[in-house]
């Protein structure tokens, strides 16, 4: 499956502290180098399979969120990143805040933490990837795919586990499966060098 | 490659390149991806990491939003496969540079054809890169000619001596490359994050992949052009238009060309981002004359008798 080996991502800032952000964009430095995983950061909804969201969402950020969104080809994955995102975080009861960036659109996967470590944004997206894949497979053999059950939010504030929590209910066992088989390794060449 | 090679055993080589071709294209965009990668103390992608990303294009869904944008993808697409069906027939010099333009135009057209911003001033650029880098390429022909007698590749394959005569022509060949291929510092058109990729940003899913295809068989000919400087006649004088020469001479070519795209990725890596404006002023304040003394040398020897 070659879509599992070439990941495109498009990175978008909803209303973030810009913490998960700079976690994101440490990704694609020498030490963690996403690109040895076919991840690139394309910056183009047009080209993107993958839409990374960090921060919570507001009625601005929710527009352009949604148009993003739709600009994306199928079949597309999108995946939370730090505790805003997936539940609106410390900022959960700020007047104009909406919540996390499931209350705009659709959510695969959420990578917890704040912010959220690179090795577990490299998991996430290598998770979401996973799930992409079932919905493929899926739509292949014919099954009419119901639309998906509105996804948990996560509780995991505080921690900052190293691996992505996959929250959605259906079949979440084999996927959750599947995807930490695929796992990378951490990365060790660049970690010797510093 | 030599002249006295049968139409069969001509066609058979040139068939058998042309089938080659994307393949090596896109090992040459892996392989370069790579070198890149390990100039900046990376592990970096597989190699055969732009394969993966082609078959990933095919099946995403379509999202064009002017059906004008899949009809100048496939034209940037078949224009660079016949600008390498005339080089691999060793044909004309000059029909395969202008093919190479050509497809160019037409993905300019392709950016002009979408209605984002960034897919406009990435058209304008890119025809600002054709602009700059295209006469630098005609005119080395022309020179080219006048030592070979003719504007066709298979003559031009059998004389071993060109690059003696063309030491800066060569040098600015190898820059016209690194602009073609869209690495720094001119790297205007696409520019990575800058202008999201330029006159490709509203392409998608198949669309994408046929200009990712049209890249690979661009890759395969400007590479290819360059290494046409260097041929092997006289060292495999005896056995010239023999299986062991011609596997030697595209052997030697290979060579040349991965030292051509290390090259290429080098500058790529040890230099900036320039503006704009000062591709045009470079082009034709620096490499055009170099050209130009290169052509006078020539012509004094070749046309005017003066050496």
């Amino acid at each position: 499956m070659s879509l599992l080996k070439s990941p495109w991502v498009l990175h978008f800032s909803c209303t973030s502290c810009n913490g998960c952000d700079i976690e994101v964009l440490a990704s694609l430095t020498p030490l963690y180098d996403i690109e040895r995983f076919g991840i690139l950061n394309k910056g183009n909804p047009k080209f993107a399979d993958v839409l990374l969201v960090t921060g919570a969402v507001n009625p601005r950020s929710e527009r352009a969120l949604k148009n993003l969104y739709e600009q994306m080809p199928e079949p597309k994955a999108v995946i939370v990143i730090g505790s805003c995102g997936a539940t609106g975080g410390v900022f959960h009861d700020c007047y104009n805040i909406r919540g996390g960036v499931d209350t705009a659109i659709p959510v695969d996967v959420y990578v917890p933490g704040c912010p959220a470590r690179p090795e577990a944004i490299i998991d996430g997206v290598v998770k979401a990837l996973g799930l992409v894949k079932e919905k493929l497979a899926a739509a292949a053999s014919g099954a009419a795919s119901a639309p998906p059950a509105p996804p948990e939010k996560g509780d995991d504030e505080g921690e900052a586990p190293a691996g992505a929590v996959h929250k959605e209910k259906a079949s979440a066992g084999a996927i959750d499966k599947a995807a930490t088989e695929k796992a990378p390794p951490a990365k060790s060449e660049g970690g010797e060098a510093r | 490659m030599d002249l006295d090679w049968g139409l069969v055993e001509l066609t058979l080589l040139s068939v058998v390149l042309f089938v080659l071709a994307p393949f090596a294209g896109m090992l040459a965009m892996g392989i370069g991806r790579k070198m890149s990668a390990r100039m900046q103390n990376r592990v970096g992608p597989p190699i055969l990491q732009p394969w993966y990303d082609f078959w990933k294009l095919l099946m995403k869904s379509e999202t064009a939003s002017n059906p004008l944008l899949g009809t100048m993808a496939f034209a940037f697409f078949i224009f660079n496969a016949l600008a390498v069906v005339v080089l691999v027939t060793f044909g004309d010099l000059l029909v395969t540079i202008i093919l190479f333009g050509l497809a160019q135009l037409f993905l300019s057209l392709a950016g002009f054809a979408g209605s984002a911003p960034y897919s406009h001033i990435g058209a304008n650029r890119n025809l600002l890169q054709v602009l700059s880098v295209e006469p630098l390429f005609v005119l080395t022909a022309i020179a080219v000619m006048v030592v070979n007698g003719n504007y066709f590749i298979r003559d031009l394959a059998l004389n071993s001596s060109i690059i003696l005569y063309f030491p800066m022509a060569a040098v600015v060949i190898l820059f016209g490359l690194v602009v073609w291929m869209q690495k720094g510092p001119f790297d205007l058109s696409t520019a990575h994050q800058e202008i999201v990729y330029g006159p490709m940003v509203e392409l998608s899913g198949k669309n994408l992949a046929l200009v990712e295809l049209g890249h690979w068989f661009e890759t395969f000919g400007l590479l290819g052009l360059f290494t046409l400087f260097f041929n092997l006649s006289p060292v495999l004088d005896p056995l010239v238009g023999t299986i062991p020469a011609v596997v030697l001479d595209l052997l030697v070519k290979v060579l040349v060309g991965f030292i051509a795209l290390l090259g290429v990725i080098w500058i790529d890596n040890s230099t900036t981002r320039n503006h704009w404006d000062r591709l045009p002023k470079f082009s034709f304040y620096a490499l055009l004359p170099l050209v130009f003394l290169n052509m006078i040398v020539i012509y004094a020897k070749f046309a005017w008798g003066w050496i």
